[in-house]
């Protein structure tokens, strides 16, 4: 009889709000970044604030760390911005998560730093 | 007979009750063979060691036991027990493996172990009593943490517990302290006391050390946008009784709104010593990096401090490095050594030298260098600890710097032996470049540390490889006794056994044995997962045993990558495993 019967109250309640949570998140991204991505300029800003928060892990030029963030063009811009805003919380490494200490657009503007050295050969 | 008797006492005193001998020596049960035997060892060696009067010291007490993080509070990290020794390491065998279940950022804590329990927490601050003779768990404990932990620079380890008056001790990542009942793991109080959020996620990654009825938590925060402070708490009730500031509220010292961001935090464990009545703590590096914007010498970053603990009153201090612009932190351990009717403090800086002081009131003794390649300083005066010839970073000027931030030897302590009078410790031969920039303090978010940095780059020394040893020195002199060269470096805690043993684990995840006197390994265990905790040995049911955390992980683990690229290849993990000889 298990799983027979109508859906619990909370189970709705959950599901919906799952619904919800996804639907924005969906049309957060279907309406795509605030920034220009392929922009110098916001290019640019990306990597200053690459220099300031990144650097120490990931290396100035995205080439330090467990993860070189060189040559990465398995990354969808999506994912590279969700890694940035909520961090990676579980495994032998952390990072941590940015969306309280970086305003959206700062986020997209890195996002966009790392998109550029996508096709960049990884040096090691 | 008066010869026997007077050995028989002093065996008595140095070791006093123990689990192993059950109702204890002075009511007359038995003592185990090997904790006898460490005794006798102990006693004969007096006469061989160049730290002859180290006999009757407190690192020798308790032999059965690890119940504080460098087991004594002299911080030797030595135990007495001799029954895995020269001669039978290499049958040393795994008794039992312990999984915490949690492999984020590893293991860096040392585990502690009294009266055939042992004590040893993991990530997010979950906590975990053992069977010590079986590793079968007793009970576990889990606090609800304040979902920013996530968001911190300093996000999921702890380096220990303390452990005292019944009760388990823990600093946690939302900045609180808290006891829990020792047999039940249940929570007695805990109280909140770092700002947290409010001064950049500023919290404990590090055991409170217990000074009689008060502990005394020290902070995370050198490379944040705060000012230190170390907490002085109450062991029953946990109410705060005093805070010191290590940021120094003058503006000789701290130009402007300088010391408000100042860092100094006193992220390392500290200790209590008895005798004097006085909890010693080192103090992390001054923030941000670069110095343009804090003239002076930014009292009390990199330095060792004497803390009164029932009133948190500085006793005396000693700076270690004025001024500090190379991220130098001064918090290692502070390593206390009897030499010929006096007591010396030796403590190692990150910037690859040793100051050796007296115990009481800190006047110097010597200075010694550690690392083979430093560049940041000419040399450091051995009389006065002037530093002669500095090599500052500049703003906007990338500068290569030896050692790296990282240190000529991290954080992971050493440990000295009595029986042979040499301390041992891990080294690492690597450098870093870096140019300062300027931040705006106010501008940054919970997850930004305050380095103030960019254009990182790490790199060998210059003209050499970067490398990695296990050494074996006179503490006061620096001598070098021996040297082994190590794949890897090693990133956890040394132990020294009066078995005539050294262990040390690398960051690829292999435990060794060596022999305290040459360095010869002697056994060595592949763990499957780098080592970042702290070696211990403990007795129980009359057995020894040697207990290993591995787990692999931290900003350590990281940054080692770029000098030894193999280190990529190493899985996470958490895992204690403890050893026996059968």
């Amino acid at each position: 009889m298990r799983g027979r019967g109508r859906p619990r109250p909370s189970r709705v309640i959950v599901t919906i709000g799952l619904a919800s949570a996804m639907g924005v998140l969906a049309l957060a991204y279907a309406a795509g970044p605030p920034v220009d991505l392929g922009s110098a300029e916001t290019i640019q800003r990306g990597h200053t604030l690459f220099s300031q928060a990144c650097t120490n892990c990931h290396g100035d030029d995205g080439n330090g760390g467990p993860v070189p963030l060189r040559g990465r063009s398995d990354l969808t811009p999506e994912e590279i911005f969700d890694t940035i805003s909520n961090g990676r919380t579980r495994g032998s490494n952390l990072m941590p998560a940015w969306k309280e200490s970086l305003s959206e657009a700062e986020r997209w503007e890195l996002t966009a730093f790392i998109v550029s050295m996508a096709h960049l050969p990884p040096s090691h | 007979m008066d010869t026997m008797e007077t050995t028989i006492t002093r065996i008595a005193r140095l070791f006093g009750p123990s689990p192993v001998i059950g109702a204890g020596w002075e009511k007359g049960a038995r003592i185990s063979v090997f904790t006898f035997a460490a005794a006798v060892i102990v006693l004969l060696v007096e006469g061989f060691s160049s730290t002859a009067s180290n006999a009757g010291s407190a690192g020798l007490e308790d032999p059965d036991n690890w119940p504080q993080y460098h087991r004594t509070h002299d911080a030797w990290r030595f135990s007495p027990l001799t029954q895995i020794n020269r001669d039978n390491v290499k049958r040393l065998k795994v008794a039992w493996i312990h999984q915490p279940g949690d492999i984020t950022h590893g293991i860096q804590a040392t585990p502690l172990a009294i009266d055939g329990v042992v004590y040893y927490i993991s990530a997010f601050n979950v906590v975990h009593a053992l069977d010590g003779a079986t590793g079968k768990a007793i009970w576990q404990y889990k606090p609800k943490l304040d979902a920013a932990v996530t968001q911190l620079v300093f996000p999921a380890w702890s380096r220990g517990v303390a452990i005292a008056h019944g009760r388990v001790y823990l600093g946690t990542l939302d900045g609180r302290g808290i006891a829990l009942d020792q047999k039940t793991g249940q929570e007695i109080w805990a109280v909140q006391l770092t700002r947290f959020k409010g001064c950049h996620g500023c919290n404990f990654t590090s055991p409170p050390v217990v000074a009689g009825d008060v502990l005394t938590f020290g902070g995370t925060g050198g490379d944040l946008a705060q000012s230190g402070d170390i907490y002085g708490v109450d062991a029953q009730t946990g109410k705060l009784l005093w805070t010191f500031a290590t940021i120094k509220d003058d503006p000789a010292s701290w130009p402007g709104e300088s010391g408000k961001h100042g860092g100094g935090s006193a992220w390392m464990s500290g200790t209590y010593d008895p005798a004097t009545n006085t909890v010693y703590y080192g103090t992390g590096n001054a923030a941000p990096w670069g110095g343009e914007d804090r003239e002076g010498d930014n009292l009390y970053t990199a330095s060792v401090l004497a803390l009164d603990p029932k009133s948190g009153a500085l006793k005396w201090y000693r700076q270690e490095i004025p001024h500090d612009v190379w991220d130098y932190d001064s918090a290692y351990e502070v390593l206390q050594i009897p030499v010929a009717g006096k007591d010396y403090l030796v403590h190692m800086s990150k910037g690859g030298f040793v100051f050796v002081m007296e115990k009481n009131g800190g006047t110097l003794h010597n200075v010694w260098r550690y690392s083979n390649h430093i560049n940041w300083v000419d040399s450091i005066d051995p009389k006065t600890g002037e530093l002669q010839g500095r090599h500052e970073h500049k703003l906007g000027e990338e500068m290569i710097q030896c050692p790296s931030a990282t240190g000529g030897r991290g954080w992971n302590s050493g440990a000295y032996s009595p029986v042979t009078g040499l301390w041992y410790n891990s080294g690492l031969e690597a450098c870093a470049s870096w140019t300062p920039i300027r931040l705006d303090p106010s501008k940054l978010g919970l997850s930004q540390g305050y380095n103030g940095i960019q254009n990182v780059k790490r790199v060998p020394p210059p003209g050499d490889r970067a490398s990695a040893r296990l050494d074996a020195r006179d503490p006061i002199t620096g001598e070098t006794k021996w040297s082994v060269d190590y794949p890897f470096p090693g990133y956890g805690g040394v132990l020294a056994t009066a078995g005539g043993l050294v262990f040390n684990g690398d960051s690829e995840g292999v435990v060794r044995a060596h022999d305290a006197d040459s360095g010869k390994e002697l056994w060595s265990f592949r763990t499957g997962s780098g080592i970042r905790g702290g070696i211990i040995s403990y007795g129980v049911n009359g057995k020894q045993y040697v207990l290993v955390p591995s787990g692999w992980g931290s900003y350590a683990s990281i940054f080692a990558q770029a000098w030894f690229p193999e280190l990529k290849k190493v899985n996470g993990g958490a895992a204690l495993i403890a050893f026996t000889v059968e």
